[in-house]
């Protein structure tokens, strides 16, 4: 009995266990359903602000006001004591009349040579008229390459004064003087400013003698209201050592960092005896005060240039150890700056404070939870007033008419987020910190929405590009980059709207991942199809469906003269062939020596890679005649890809084209000037051709500013109001900022007007010179060519690098004559083949 | 009559303590099972059905349900075709081979060969050699370039593209059964000791010839070793990927296309549908095999034991 109890209770046990495992594995698998069912979830969750999360309010504060024709450039922030000191330069120009009347503008000009005096009505040399006509766009090298000398004068003269701004720690502007001849004497250039223990201010002054151009440097000591105090301190350096930042420590050291035979740093006493010096071809010559120590920085060329900050060790005359700063920086171009409680970083999304001896850096403020508009094309300074208070200084410049503006921003953290609730739309991609087009239209966009806040979510912040030593290490880096976006947008996780090329759209298409904008252009009564350009949507469009849209764009392709190539816009490679067996014996067809053999073939596949590859049937027709005669042709026009590229293999193509020894350049037309330069180097008329194709296809648009929408967003309408933004009127007159041509016919009209009547419209902008040396406006033949040539693009150059990858890999063995045209033609179709099946 | 009372107290006192000492027991046993069973649910079971219901999806972001659509697809997707086709390929040559020459090695190191014992070490390097390694001597050796082909050239012979070529199955052939070898020639060996000497001196002195002596002794024993050499092979075909990937890239001549190679561009083309009921089907694939692999062995180790 007790047996079999004992057997009976051992069963029961055993029952049991087994019960509560299978009761288990029930509950582990239902858990397992639950967590699937989150998984790739059929839409993204809206986010909202909440009110305790981080915002900076921004006030425009009392500055500087730049005049017609003055250029204004901060050339220090710098804290002096319990404020912040700025030295702004402002350069006035008269305005420059050339020989044959027309007013060159003033823009552009550098100002930091300027002295503190005017340099009136000076007589410059006249070089030919085509480089005076060049020095109007506001090249001021131009008139030293001189050839041939007239005696006309041109007037360029020019006035440069120095102002001293100081604001308070809540931003007030407090005083503005203006540091003048009066104080700095003649031809004198304030280099550097710094701030004095005694709370005064140490200006470094260069000033140069204007016959023989040497220059003598000065420390002059100023006070809050610009007021000299004593005489200044000469300084002279044996070693023709020309310094260009000065910094002042707590003991009255003075520290110089410039350059010699190699950057240099000198470190002087208060009486202007030199204590030591130090150089170092690494040497940058950005200079930091963290906590009573001063610190100069390099980018070291013996490890992968790789930026570093050396402590000036004044007490025991040399540098300290190299701290390693590179992954603070990230390699990126983060600035760094001194406050007055130590050091930070100006980057491309923020301000971060610096610690140096943990290696780390922590976020001051995000440009994304700021609302003032950043034109990434010109500069921002900033200054730190403390924890919650910054003053931004950003610049902005204008391409069409050559001014600047000069703003200062005071941004305040508020205690609570005034966006609160409203819904976060995220737009994604590489760089897009970097978009001056972008960040104005989500500042306007921002300012204006209720219920949403557009904000930037850029897949290369953060990214530490210090590690990468090769362009492989690069090209991983921005692989990792699309992959993690890719991940990203699969997942269901990505952001709402797409922006920029990555080569991604065809697959996010083939995956359903975006929204077809036919549909909601359809439903959008403000946006008519007809006020754009046609030829836009004929790119864009797959099957019908408008998956992703351009706001702008260029042309690419060869150009040659009708009489030589003919009257055409696209040829096989037997009539390419045939052209170039009839050009007279010293005229080449294509410049060889500037594209190699692989760069020709990248270059003819980005237009008709889809002629070989089938994808609906799974099919690759590399291994044809078609395909080999590319590779032929590739063979014979372009350069050894073995030969090294150092730029010395460079021709210029205008050149040999205007001296009749090549018959087609490349061309690359960003506006109807653009166009007409391109005919004015020849001066006859022109076909404008694509390259070699079975099926004679015409010159390639290139979009970089592409937009989609993610069909996982749950505000697509919203996303489309965004997008839209980008093609209103104004925002497409502005796109001539980006060297693009805009897709709104309006605005693509406006800049052929340009063209025509470019007297009427800035002569700046639109005047390029012909190769004869005269000024010739668009005339209205050229427009209805330039017209025609735009609403007839009908291919986009696109780029399949997995294709592209595998042709490159194999061609080199045909173009270095190890395999056969044929041998290699049928390995590509090989591999290639498997792809396309596997994408089917 | 107090006797039977104190009994069946005592009875009683011993089946709750049976109880108790069962109950810790089974506390014990969960306690120490929990954590390899959570691991297993949390890795394994989790894992495979998210596999199984991302297969049935339509689209990582369109969660529909569409049944053995992806199945459909995947089966008749041609890369696929040939990559299944190219792995079973592979397998079918690599695995007898494998397991034949490893069996034939460890026969002759079994002997009182002189040097066996560095024969042994040089037939187990390739496994400590690492994959980065292996894959830099096979590029050395059979790029198109390489120093096999400057020998051939040596001799008046052109050029053979080995990777990019049909006789890129040979090449990978001979990685694997180089790098494989050693291993399942120590199990042998480690096999061959375990055959009773007795038996083999009994059938001496029958008269058994040392054929004989293999095929009706040894082999006998070394079943459930060819057994486990065997399944290790296969799966060890089936990781050939990996220096196929690294020689040959994303998408290798075709002949070298494997089931990974289709897993592992579905994954980077983000086509997880077509990912995961590849792996299911491929799974599916491999239990069939091991399956009847397993029922063979079953039947074989009956036989021996009868």
């Amino acid at each position: 009995m007790a047996l079999h109890a004992k057997a009976n209770t051992s069963q029961g046990l055993r029952r049991n266990l087994l019960r509560g495992m299978s009761v288990g594995l029930c509950a582990a698998m239902a858990a397992s359903a639950g967590a699937c069912s989150n998984f790739g979830g059929s839409g993204k969750a809206r986010e909202t602000i909440s009110s305790d999360e981080p915002y900076f309010s921004s006030k425009e504060l009392d500055f500087y006001k730049a005049g017609e024709n003055e250029d204004s450039y901060v050339m220090s922030m710098t804290p002096c004591g319990d404020k912040i000191a700025i030295i702004l330069n402002v350069t006035h120009y008269d305005q420059t009349i050339l020989k044959d009347g027309t007013i060159a503008a003033a823009g552009g000009a550098v100002a930091e040579t300027a002295a503190a005096v005017t340099v009136a009505k000076e007589t410059v040399k006249e070089t030919e008229a085509t480089e005076s006509t060049e020095a109007t766009a506001g090249d001021d090298t131009a008139a030293t390459d001189e050839t041939e000398t007239t005696s006309d004068p041109i007037d360029t003269g020019y006035s440069s004064k120095f102002l001293l701004l100081l604001y308070d720690k809540d931003g007030k502007l407090t005083s503005q003087n203006e540091i003048g001849s009066d104080i700095l004497g003649d031809n004198a250039n304030i280099l550097s400013v710094n701030a004095k223990p005694d709370g005064n201010l140490a200006m470094l002054v260069a000033k140069y003698d204007p016959t023989t151009y040497a220059q003598e440097n000065f420390i002059y000591t100023v006070d809050e209201s610009g007021k000299k105090i004593g005489d200044p301190t000469s300084f002279t350096f044996e070693d023709n050592f020309y310094p260009s930042s000065m910094l002042i420590d707590d003991q009255g050291y003075i520290y110089l960092s410039g350059y010699a035979d190699k950057a240099e740093v000198i470190v002087l006493d208060d009486t202007g005896k030199t204590v030591f010096k130090e150089s170092g071809d690494s040497l940058s010559g950005q200079m930091y005060r963290i906590d009573g120590k001063v610190y100069v920085d390099s980018y070291d060329a013996a490890d992968n240039y790789k930026y570093k900050l050396f402590e000036i060790d004044v007490a025991n005359k040399k540098l300290g150890d190299a701290i390693d700063a590179s992954s603070i920086q990230g390699g990126n171009g983060g600035q760094f700056f001194s406050g007055s409680d130590g050091l930070y970083m100006n980057s491309s999304d923020g301000v971060y404070k610096v610690d140096l001896e943990k290696g780390e850096k922590s976020e001051l403020v995000l440009w994304k939870d700021c609302d003032f508009f950043q034109d990434t094309s010109g500069s921002n300074q900033v200054a730190v007033l403390s924890d919650s208070k910054l003053i931004v200084i950003t610049t902005s410049y204008s391409m069409t008419d050559g001014t600047s503006e000069t703003k200062a921003i005071l941004l305040s953290k508020e205690d609570k987020n005034p966006n609160a609730g409203k819904t976060v739309i995220t737009i994604g991609g590489i760089s897009l910190s970097y978009d001056s087009a972008l960040q104005k239209q989500l500042y306007n966009f921002n300012k204006a929405s209720s219920d949403y806040r557009i904000e930037i979510k850029d897949y290369s912040a953060g990214v530490d590009y210090s590690t990468a030593t090769t362009p492989e290490d690069y090209n991983k880096i921005y692989s990792d980059m699309i992959k993690k976006m890719n991940l990203d947008i699969v997942s269901g996780e990505g952001p709402d709207i797409l922006y920029g090329n990555y080569g991604s759209y065809d697959l996010y298409e083939a995956k359903g991942l975006l929204v077809d904008m036919n549909d909601l252009i359809a439903k959008d009564k403000d946006f008519k199809k007809d006020d754009f350009l046609s030829s836009m949507f004929t790119v864009c469009e797959t099957d019908g469906h408008l998956y992703k849209i351009g706001t702008s764009f260029n042309i690419t392709g060869l150009v040659g003269a009708s009489s030589i190539i003919g009257d055409r816009t696209g040829w096989t490679f037997d009539e390419f062939d045939q052209v170039a067996q009839s050009l007279p014996t010293d005229m080449a067809p294509i410049a060889q020596s500037n594209y190699t053999q692989s760069n020709l073939l990248q270059s003819i596949l980005g237009t008709s890679i889809d002629e070989f590859i089938d994808q609906k049937n799974g099919k690759a027709d590399f291994d044809s005649d078609s395909f080999r005669k590319i590779l032929n042709f590739c063979k014979t026009y372009g350069r050894d890809d073995d030969i090294a590229d150092d730029g010395s293999n460079y021709v210029d193509e205008q050149e040999l084209i205007r001296n009749k020894e090549l018959a087609l350049m490349s061309c690359y037309i960003s506006d109807p000037s653009g166009y007409h330069q391109l005919l004015s180097v020849f001066g006859e008329p022109v076909s404008i051709v694509g390259y070699p194709s079975a099926d004679k296809r015409g010159p390639s648009c290139n979009i970089n500013s592409i937009f989609a929408i993610s069909s996982s967003s749950a505000d697509v309408d919203t996303c489309w109001s965004f997008i839209k933004s980008f093609f209103t009127e104004e925002a497409q007159d502005d796109v001539l900022n980006n060297w693009m041509i805009p897709v709104r016919k309006s605005s693509f009209e406006k800049q052929i007007d340009k063209a025509l009547h470019p007297d009427e419209n800035n002569g700046n902008v639109v005047y390029y010179y012909n190769g004869d040396g005269t000024n010739t406006p668009m005339t209205e033949e050229e427009a209805d060519a330039y017209r025609t040539l735009v609403n007839s693009l009908t291919t986009m150059t696109v780029a399949d690098p997995e294709i592209q990858a595998i042709i490159d890999e194999e061609v080199p063995a045909f173009f270095n004559d190890q395999k056969t045209d044929s041998a290699v033609s049928a390995l590509i179709q090989n591999r290639v083949e498997t792809l396309i099946k596997e994408r089917a | 009559m107090a006797e039977p009372s104190v009994r069946t107290t005592t009875s009683k006192a011993r089946k709750k303590g049976a109880r108790i000492r069962k109950r810790k027991e089974w506390l014990v046993f969960t306690g120490y099972l929990t954590p390899s069973f959570a691991g297993v649910l949390l890795f394994f079971f989790l894992p495979l059905l998210m596999v199984l219901y991302s297969s049935m999806q339509k689209s990582a972001t369109n969660t529909t349900f569409v049944g053995m659509e992806n199945y459909a697809r995947v089966l008749g997707n041609k890369a696929f075709q040939l990559a299944a086709q190219n792995t079973l390929l592979f397998s079918a040559m690599a695995v007898p081979l494998a397991v034949l020459l490893a069996l034939v090695l460890a026969l002759i190191l079994n002997t009182k060969l002189p040097g066996r014992s560095f024969f042994r070490s040089a037939l187990l390097n390739p496994m400590m050699v690492p994959v980065a390694s292996v894959v830099l001597i096979w590029q050395v050796v059979f790029s198109f370039n390489g120093s096999l082909n400057s020998f051939l050239g040596g001799f008046g012979l052109d050029k053979i593209d080995w990777m990019k070529s049909d006789w890129s199955r040979l090449v990978i052939l001979l990685l694997f059964l180089w790098k494989n070898l050693g291993y399942n020639m120590v199990l042998f060996l480690s096999a061959l000791n375990n055959v009773p000497a007795e038996l083999h001196d009994s059938a001496k002195m029958d008269g058994a010839g040392s054929v004989r002596r293999f095929f009706s002794v040894s082999l006998v024993y070394l079943y459930p070793t060819i057994f486990f050499v065997s399944i290790m092979s296969l799966i060890s075909s089936f990781k050939i990927f990996r220096e196929v990937y690294l020689l040959t890239g994303a998408y290798p001549f075709d002949a070298l296309y494997l089931l990974q190679h289709f897993m592992n561009n579905a994954f980077q083309a983000l086509d997880y549908q077509k990912l995961s009921s590849s792996a299911i089907i491929m799974c599916v694939a491999m239990i069939i095999i091991v399956g009847v692999m397993f029922l063979l062995e079953n039947r074989l180790g009956r036989e021996v034991e009868e």
